[in-house]
């Protein structure tokens, strides 16, 4: 019998790419990258050997394809110590406002010890065939063109604004924020920008924070689950499956036929298809399904999630090197948002030899929720952005958990919901 | 014993060079620079002036170059597989290791003519050799090598039989061993050695009168015996080809 050489395994992988441009994936994304972080999961070759593969493949396929710009790509990079994440005190806006001709949707305020950060949301109308629809390029795109607007608080101090670095393109708008330096009374109760009153709403969700151990796993096992965990960021396409299964079985590391096969193989079917914003409302049969894959599946296009707005600001602790942050939880029908902060930035995908953190969350009736990250941008070390979570949360719930899972442990912020006479903003 | 080259027709490349058009030329294993009498004279005469001379930049990046195996790993699987590249719209980080030697690589593949071709049997023939008598580095390039013949006997498989998404399992064995193709419940089981690529491959004679070659000797380079498969496989006949 021919000892398997993960290597020989991976390039024959990537000639059968060759061969199949539907297959072929820019960069990062390479189809080939499933099958080497597995391989490398199993100790099968080193992550560094494992990426040169990769890489190989990535300049053989652009090489074909006649576009022009970088013909490989360096691996991805490990996560790296940040800087601790410092409380913000959060303030939900969500309100419209007219801006040059336009509305410009504010939608929260986070008040820093110096100052603070307002996001803000500008819908483009939608862009023709051939538009560029990004905001440097469009004329006017600027909310509030080349000079930042007045803001004022209820305590009448009036921080310096500048245009912050943060912000991004989404489908169909436009992420930005402003940058204030100086004095926000913490108490405030609205902002004046130009002249227009927002209020600030505060209404503070009550929350714990710690970090728990993750349930004691083979290392090949928590590979496979967490993958299936971690959808495309944005568009929350679920990771297949089987290029993953495929190499851990050549290799080895799995039996074709075992008790896990057969549990991920029955979850990855009922797993949705399509990206989070196409998806129908249909329930899956889901017994049978391990946990907490059968409670996130048998909830699945649930559409009576209830209707507020927490304001939480809560810091959890480092856990495996990484901090995340849970400034707002907002509930609505088919599931509920998370603004959150982490610390490293995540974004991107990660090095062959790290698990990818996953964002589940689980409430007191033994429901389960799985977020993808659907915007954000990039400040310093960190990240900020929003977490979509689904299904929709259980009405009866009184408590959710959100989760953070890193390597082996995952770090917790425990909230208190409100009861369902407060289930309105 | 004939010289790998045998069989294998010249090939040109027109080069812009000192203000003319020059011709580099691929013959019988080696790449010439016509229009240059003494190339080594012409580099140190070069070099002293500070000046660079195309063709023989050609020659250089060629001669470092055409033993590496990551040529076979970029360079075209065939006629199906056609390079589409622009050298000059291509972008380098000269940061990363190795890569630094990566846009010479290109820039080979993207001569023109069949020069791309040339330098692939070049590198096909240099691993064959050394898989003979051995290399230090052959253990580390083994699954470029494996991965440069899978990648071509699937392409040449799949193209032949008529089935694009055709299962291919190859065994690389040793020249001298039994060669076999079987078809399996699953596709194809393959044993072919490395030196099919040079042999036969590189030669344009992988698929002949429409069978499958999978050995072509020669004892004068002029009259070739192949050794082939119709598509069912299982009838192995040879026939005689002689280029005079």
């Amino acid at each position: 019998m021919v000892a398997f050489d993960a290597g020989v395994y991976l390039r024959r992988l990537g000639e059968r790419l060759l061969d199949d441009s539907d297959q072929q994936q820019p960069g990062h994304w390479s189809a080939l990258r499933g099958a080497a972080a597995a391989l490398v999961v199993a100790g099968a070759i080193a992550a560094d050997e494992a990426w040169w593969v990769i890489d190989d493949y990535a300049t053989a396929t652009r090489i074909r394809s006649g576009k022009p710009g970088f013909v490989h790509f360096g691996p991805p990079l490990r996560r790296h110590e940040a800087d601790s994440l410092m409380p913000r005190q959060f303030r939900v806006i969500d309100q419209e406002i007219p801006v040059g001709g336009g509305q410009v949707l504010v939608r929260d305020l986070a008040i820093t010890a110096d100052g603070g950060t307002l996001r803000y949301r500008r819908c483009l109308d939608a862009p023709g065939p051939g538009q560029v629809s990004r905001l440097s390029r469009r004329p006017g795109g600027f909310p509030w063109n080349h000079t930042p607007p007045d803001i004022i608080d209820s305590d009448g101090h009036r921080p310096e604004v500048r245009f912050g670095d943060g912000g991004r393109d989404g489908e169909g708008y436009v992420d930005g924020e402003l940058a204030l330096r100086g004095t926000i009374a913490p108490e405030a109760t609205w902002l004046e920008i130009d002249g227009t009153r927002v209020d600030l709403h505060g209404r503070m969700g009550r929350w714990e924070v710690g970090i728990e151990a993750l349930e004691d796993r083979s290392s090949v096992e928590r590979f496979l689950w967490r993958h299936l965990a971690v959808a495309r960021p944005r568009s929350g396409i679920t990771t297949a499956l089987e290029p993953l299964i495929q190499a851990l079985v050549a290799a080895g590391a799995l039996e074709e036929g075992s008790l896990l096969l057969g549990d991920l193989r029955a979850v990855a079917a009922r797993m949705p298809r399509r990206p989070l914003h196409q998806r129908r409302i249909t329930r899956a049969s889901t017994p049978g399904l391990v946990e907490p894959w059968g409670s996130l599946l048998g909830r699945l296009g649930s559409d009576d999630g209830p209707e507020w707005t927490l304001v939480l600001g809560a810091v959890a602790p480092t856990c495996d090197g990484v901090q995340f942050a849970a400034n707002s939880i907002t509930s609505d029908l088919d599931g509920f948002e998370v603004e959150f902060d982490v610390a490293p930035n995540l974004g991107g995908v990660s090095a062959l030899d790290e698990l990818p953190v996953a964002w589940w969350a689980r409430d007191d009736l033994e429901n389960h929720y799985l977020g993808i990250p659907t915007g954000g941008g990039v400040r310093g070390d960190s990240a900020q952005g929003t977490m979509r979570y689904w299904p929709a949360l259980d009405p009866r719930a009184k408590r959710l958990d959100l989760l953070m899972c890193v390597e082996s442990h995952q770090a917790v912020v425990s909230v208190s919901l409100p009861e369902n006479s407060e289930n309105n903003r | 014993m004939t010289h790998w080259w045998a069989g294998i027709p010249p090939a040109e490349v027109t080069v812009p060079c000192g203000g003319d058009s020059h011709t580099v030329r691929w013959e019988a294993g080696e790449l010439i620079a016509v229009d240059h009498g003494d190339p080594e004279g012409e580099v140190t005469a070069a070099a002293r002036a500070g000046e660079s001379v195309p063709c023989l930049e050609l020659l250089r990046t060629w001669s470092r170059r055409a033993g590496h195996p990551h040529v076979l790993t970029l360079a075209s699987r065939g006629p199906t597989d056609p390079l589409n590249l622009d050298i000059d719209e291509l972008r380098f980080d000269y940061g990363a290791p190795r890569r630094q030697t990566e846009e010479q690589t290109l820039r080979l593949l993207a001569a023109g003519g069949r020069l791309p071709d040339r330098l692939q049997a070049t590198t096909a023939a240099i691993w064959t050799r050394r898989l003979r008598t051995g290399h230090a580095q052959l253990e580390t390039v083994r699954p470029q090598l494996e991965a440069a013949l899978y990648g071509r006997v699937l392409r040449t498989l799949r193209a032949w039989l008529g089935e694009p998404q055709l299962a291919v399992e190859l065994t690389m064995i040793g020249p001298e061993e039994q060669r076999r193709i079987v078809h399996t419940t699953d596709g194809v089981d393959v044993s072919l050695p490395f030196s099919w690529l040079p042999d036969v491959w590189m030669r344009g004679l992988a698929v002949t009168f429409g069978r499958l070659c999978i050995a072509a000797d020669t004892t004068d380079g002029a009259s070739w015996t192949l050794h082939t498969l119709g598509p069912g496989l299982a009838d192995l006949s040879q026939f005689t080809i002689d280029t005079r």
